[in-house]
């Protein structure tokens, strides 16, 4: 439990899922009264939310043993958010998430799930949107109004408030010219002319 | 080995065991031949001291006898559970692969064995990461196809740890050995099958159209009930990817063109409903399809193609115009009702996350207008140069195998024979695996040729 | 193949339209043109199809066939039918002439008779080339009575005794002439060919095979070989001594040839072998809208083409050959103005492209956008701003991308070659006698 912990902390969810699907075979073979399946399976299933590897947690959702799916309420919550995700029903999640008290070790779980959705939909609405309705921000976000033109303001969006229009602004994407890097290239084409 | 020197009990079997277990050699030489005589009830003995061989043998030392013990065991009526799942995971992480190799049928029980008996025990999932590592370990190489290869997807599938298949299934089976992984064409046929529904189920179908693409193509002189299956699945896999059904190399058998002709009408006409993107002709052939399909299990990806068909309509618009209202969008591709507009935005929306398309949505003008743009990647980043060389190696890996196929081919008694006859009757010579043989040989990728330069590995 | 079945379909669709009245048509100055059978069709044709020619088309079919054919059967038929369109409008009946009908059917009768007599007599003889005259007679005579698959058996079965070439031209043209009639077109094909085949072929005859083989590819809906061979033909064919008016006007080839020329040449072919074309500039002095036609497509001045084609549109639909084409013909004539339209330019205003087109922005965006699906045009459509834009390719990525896209085929395809060689070596062959 505690490498789960240490996981969760150091926010390494990769490392957290490959840990969750040793220990889901040690605990399949030799149970462990120290662990409850809600402690292991809930961070795991995050753990795959959060590498937004649906398919996986999908299918960890299936094959969890029957008696710990009808006995586990959080579980449950927590696959509600995970199909709000396969379903893309973004504007469900934030409901979703905000309207249960989870257990402590699922916490900074969910908030971080939270947080990453907001990110992707930031990004997303900057590189899709030359202008969008103020409301429409506010169902991707989850976030009242007032909070959410903070949030784009600082982002530099230029809010119309007579049209309730915002102006995303577009992220740069950085692109390392790097056709100079000429030794590079010149190990290709002698590669090239070897084979 | 003559009868009489066979061990007479378990006692005699196992010192038998220990004096013959010293080199690879003596194992083949020896104890291979006897082991293979012994009367299976040996296998389920303890010593006179009570001891179980399992805990007397070396697990590594003694991977060949051990197998035999393994496997005799696994098949009893009622084995110690929990017991014997020990035995088998350590095993399997210590075993000697040279000797095991020597028995490819018993172990191949004893993997069997561990899914059932983690079954029992309540839970398939045990046994899916041990098998994986064993079966790394297992196969000459990472190419080679053996006989655990199938039942370990299957088994992957069984228990929903698709994601776990990977390690295995990404490496491509190029290699056949038939003595040391007593394969049948099933295990082709079905390792590749039950791939394509790991991808599949993971959605990376670029991967499962070209597992089914290999067993629909397998050398075939009757068609497979799985070519069959595999021929369904493709095609809609297909349609997902494509919009059409995929070409099939020149060289699938015509029985197998044949049979599906005949046997996957359902699938046929669905696609060239899909093909001729009108989303009323496609549901209509969904509603009198449904039933096959379900009966077929390939309902949801006939659902998902649904779904995609508004999304290859929407692909189709940004090749016809730069800029188009989202109610001209969702005219366009075929949606309908009053709510049109927000769901054509947010299939654009998703397309633009999943770089399906390139365009940014305006709600300044009235209604939503959509602007596509071409995909900005200009190819003049540190990644291109990355992606161009780990092709090329790739590239080189591949024909790297070629080359030693080629001579393997050019050294081999059939093809000697071959060319020598072709000699004095006057024919051509055949360049053994070269480019010009098969048009479809390099995928129409021309500009490799010189990787395979048959010429010069003969002169 | 697409687009074949779509020609199909639109030629079924103007089978039985009905043309309210001719644009330019003079019916009696129009139909001077021809004789023979072509003639009555062509009447009957306009009959059934034009409400307001109606009357007068029968009455010249009728006159024509009963002084010029010995067809009684079609004579009364055409009248039944000239009849009910009088009583219908409340007029007093045509009065047919039963003596005519009367003595031509005897005349017939007794012709039939002495001839298949004389052709019996002359297979006695076994004179070759009186055994032909004697086929070829019955033959004129089936055909002079409308019977047209007798005929065609008829002239068919000189072929065993032509001995000269021109023997062997005669049956062709003969073969040909009621091939058109009965509308199998691949018989007239076969025909032409052979009678090419023959030596030293008069220029004239030259120019029936080609207006014939043109024919048949209209039919066929290949309108860029009946093109150019319409555009090939001979003007002698015009000359009162070698006309083909059994078949065809000089009139017709210029609108036929002018017509599939702009349906389906490019500009520089328009250029060299319609608008250079001295041979083909006397056709057109007959038709002188279609010579405007193709000047206009030339120099681009689409709203002239447009209203030209609009204006001669109901007389094409009365065209016995051409009329099933028509819609065809102008579709393919309306996109290539349309691809030609925009090919100088990289960006195109579509108010004023429209306005050119004689359409609305909405319609036209439509047609680009099917245009653009189809390839013919490289640009794309900006909605928003009612402006096509040129397609600008970028190579370079273009070719990165396919590079890319090579290797990975690349690979795939070459481990499934060394997957399928080793199995094949180690015979794992899906068959019945394994497991």
């Amino acid at each position: 439990m505690d490498t789960i912990k240490e996981h969760i902390e150091s926010r390494d969810y990769a490392a957290l899922v490959d840990f969750c699907e040793d220990l889901e075979l040690q605990l399949a073979l030799t149970p462990n009264v120290n662990i409850t399946p809600e402690d292991f399976y809930g961070p795991f299933l995050l753990g795959y939310l959060l590498e937004q590897d649906l398919p996986s947690a999908r299918f960890l959702w299936k094959r969890l043993p029957d008696a710990v799916k009808s006995t586990s309420k959080e579980l449950r919550a927590i696959w509600d958010v995970g199909s709000a995700l396969w379903q893309r029903d973004y504007e469900n999640i934030y409901e979703l998430i905000s309207s249960k008290t989870w257990s402590p070790i699922i916490t900074p779980l969910m908030e971080q799930l939270a947080d990453n959705l907001r990110e992707r939909m930031l990004n997303l609405i900057s590189e899709a949107y030359s202008s969008i309705v103020i409301d429409d921000v506010v169902k991707y976000l989850g976030f009242p109004r007032e909070k959410v033109l903070t949030i784009v303001e600082e982002r530099g969006w230029e809010a119309d408030l007579t049209t309730n229009m915002l102006q995303p602004k577009k992220i740069k994407v950085q692109q390392s010219t790097s056709l100079a890097n000429f030794s590079q290239l010149t190990d290709l084409v002698i590669h090239l002319e070897k084979s | 080995m003559p009868n009489q020197n066979l061990p007479a009990n378990v006692d005699e079997l196992i010192q038998f065991i220990s004096v013959n277990s010293d080199s690879y050699e003596t194992v083949i030489k020896h104890l291979a031949p006897s082991l293979k005589q012994i009367p299976q009830p040996f296998y389920l003995q303890g010593t006179s001291d009570n001891k179980d061989p399992l805990d007397v043998l070396d697990q590594n030392f003694c991977s060949l006898p051990y197998t035999y013990f393994l496997a005799a065991r696994c098949q009893a009526d009622r084995p110690n559970v929990a017991r014997l799942i020990q035995h088998i995971l350590s095993f399997l992480t210590v075993f000697d692969a040279r000797q095991v190799r020597l028995v490819p049928d018993k172990f191949l029980q004893v993997a069997q064995g561990l899914c059932r008996l983690t079954t029992l025990y309540g839970n398939g999932v045990i046994a899916i990461k041990p098998l994986a590592n064993a079966l790394q370990r297992y196969a000459p190489t990472p190419n080679h196809l053996t006989n655990l290869h199938q039942m370990f997807i299957k088994e992957c599938l069984l228990s929903r740890c698709y994601k776990q298949a990977l390690p295995i299934l990404k490496n491509d089976i190029t290699e056949i050995d038939v003595p040391s992984t007593a394969i049948f064409y099933t295990d082709h046929l079905l390792y590749h099958y039950y791939g394509a529904m790991v991808y599949i189920g993971l959605k990376n179908y670029e991967r499962a159209l070209y597992f089914l693409r290999l067993v629909i193509s397998a050398p075939a002189s009757v068609t497979s009930q799985i070519q069959i299956e595999a021929y369904k699945k493709f095609s809609l896999v297909s349609l997902l990817l494509h919009g059409k059904i995929a070409h099939l190399p020149k060289y699938t058998a015509s029985v197998v063109f044949r049979s599906v002709k005949n046997q996957c009408q359902a699938y046929q006409d669905f696609a060239s409903a899909f093909e001729s993107l009108n989303v009323k002709r496609l549901r209509n052939e969904f509603v009198k399809w449904t039933d096959i399909f379900r009966k077929d299990k390939n309902l949801g990806l006939a659902k998902q193609t649904l779904n995609a068909i508004y999304r290859r309509n929407i692909q189709q618009l940004t090749q016809t115009y730069l800029t188009l209202s989202l109610a001209d969008i969702a005219d366009a591709v075929g949606l309908e009702g009053r709510d049109a507009p927000k769901i054509a935005e947010n299939y654009v929306l998703r397309m633009i996350e999943s770089r399906e398309i390139f365009a940014t949505i305006s709600h300044s003008h009235q209604n939503g207008m959509v602007s596509f743009h071409d995909n900005p990647d200009r190819y003049d980043t540190s990644l291109t140069i990355t992606q161009l060389e780990e092709q090329i190696n790739k590239s080189t890996t591949v024909s790297e195998r070629v080359i030693k196929t080629d001579r393997l081919v050019g050294c081999s008694k059939e093809y000697l024979t071959k060319s020598q006859h072709m000699l004095t009757t006057g024919g051509a010579i055949p360049g053994g695996l070269g480019p010009g043989d098969d048009p479809d040989f390099l995928g129409g990728s021309a500009g490799f040729e010189h990787f395979i330069d048959d010429g010069k590995y003969f002169s | 193949m697409m687009e074949e079945k779509d020609n199909v379909a639109k030629r079924k669709r103007t089978l039985d339209i009905t043309v309210e009245a001719p644009n330019n048509l003079d019916l009696e100055t129009y139909i001077s043109n021809y004789r023979g059978h072509t003639k009555v069709d062509r009447l009957l044709f306009i009959a059934k199809r034009c409400p307001i020619l109606q009357n007068d088309a029968y009455r010249l079919a009728l006159q024509e066939l009963r002084d010029n054919s010995l067809d009684h059967n079609r004579y009364i038929s055409a009248a039944t039918k000239l009849n009910e369109a009088l009583t219908v409008q409340g007029f007093p009946s045509f009065s047919i002439d039963n003596t005519w009908v009367d003595s031509t059917q005897k005349r017939a009768k007794s012709l039939l008779e002495r001839l298949e007599v004389e052709l019996k007599n002359y297979k006695n003889n076994l004179i070759k080339e009186s055994i032909r005259m004697g086929h070829n007679d019955l033959g004129d005579h089936y055909y002079n009575c409308g019977n047209l698959t007798n005929a065609l058996k008829c002239y068919s079965r000189t072929r065993d005794y032509c001995t000269t070439a021109k023997h062997v031209i005669e049956m062709c043209l003969n073969v040909i002439k009621v091939s058109i009639e009965l509308g199998n077109f691949s018989h007239v094909h076969s025909y032409v060919i052979k009678a090419e085949s023959t030596p030293d072929i008069q220029p004239v005859v030259q120019a029936k095979l080609k207006v014939a083989a043109a024919l048949a590819h209209l039919d066929n809906n290949k309108y860029k070989l009946a093109a150019r061979l319409f555009l090939e033909t001979s003007f002698e064919i015009s000359h009162a001594a070698n006309n083909y008016s059994e078949v065809i006007s000089p009139n017709d080839i210029a609108v036929y040839g002018g017509l599939c020329a702009l349906a389906s040449f490019d500009r520089s072919e328009l250029k060299s072998k319609v608008i250079d074309n001295t041979e083909f500039k006397q056709f057109l002095e007959l038709e002188p809208h279609i010579r405007e036609l193709i000047h206009g497509f030339y120099n681009s001045k689409y709203s002239v083409v447009l209203d030209i084609l609009d204006k001669w549109k109901n007389d094409y639909l009365l065209d016995l050959h051409l009329h099933s084409h028509v819609e065809n013909l102008y579709d393919n004539i309306r996109k290539k103005a349309l691809v030609q339209y925009f090919s100088p330019f990289l960006t195109v205003d579509m108010n004023k492209m429209a306005q050119s087109f004689g359409t609305n922005v909405q319609n036209l965006e439509r047609e680009l956008a099917k245009l653009i699906t189809d390839n013919h045009i490289q640009a794309r459509i900006d909605s928003h701003k009612k402006i096509l834009c040129a397609k600008q390719q970028d190579q370079r990525s273009g070719i990165f991308y396919k590079a890319l896209k090579m290797g990975d085929e690349f690979e795939q395809s070459t481990n499934a070659m060394l997957l399928r060689m080793n199995l094949l070596k180690s015979n794992l062959v899906v068959s019945t006698s394994q497991k």
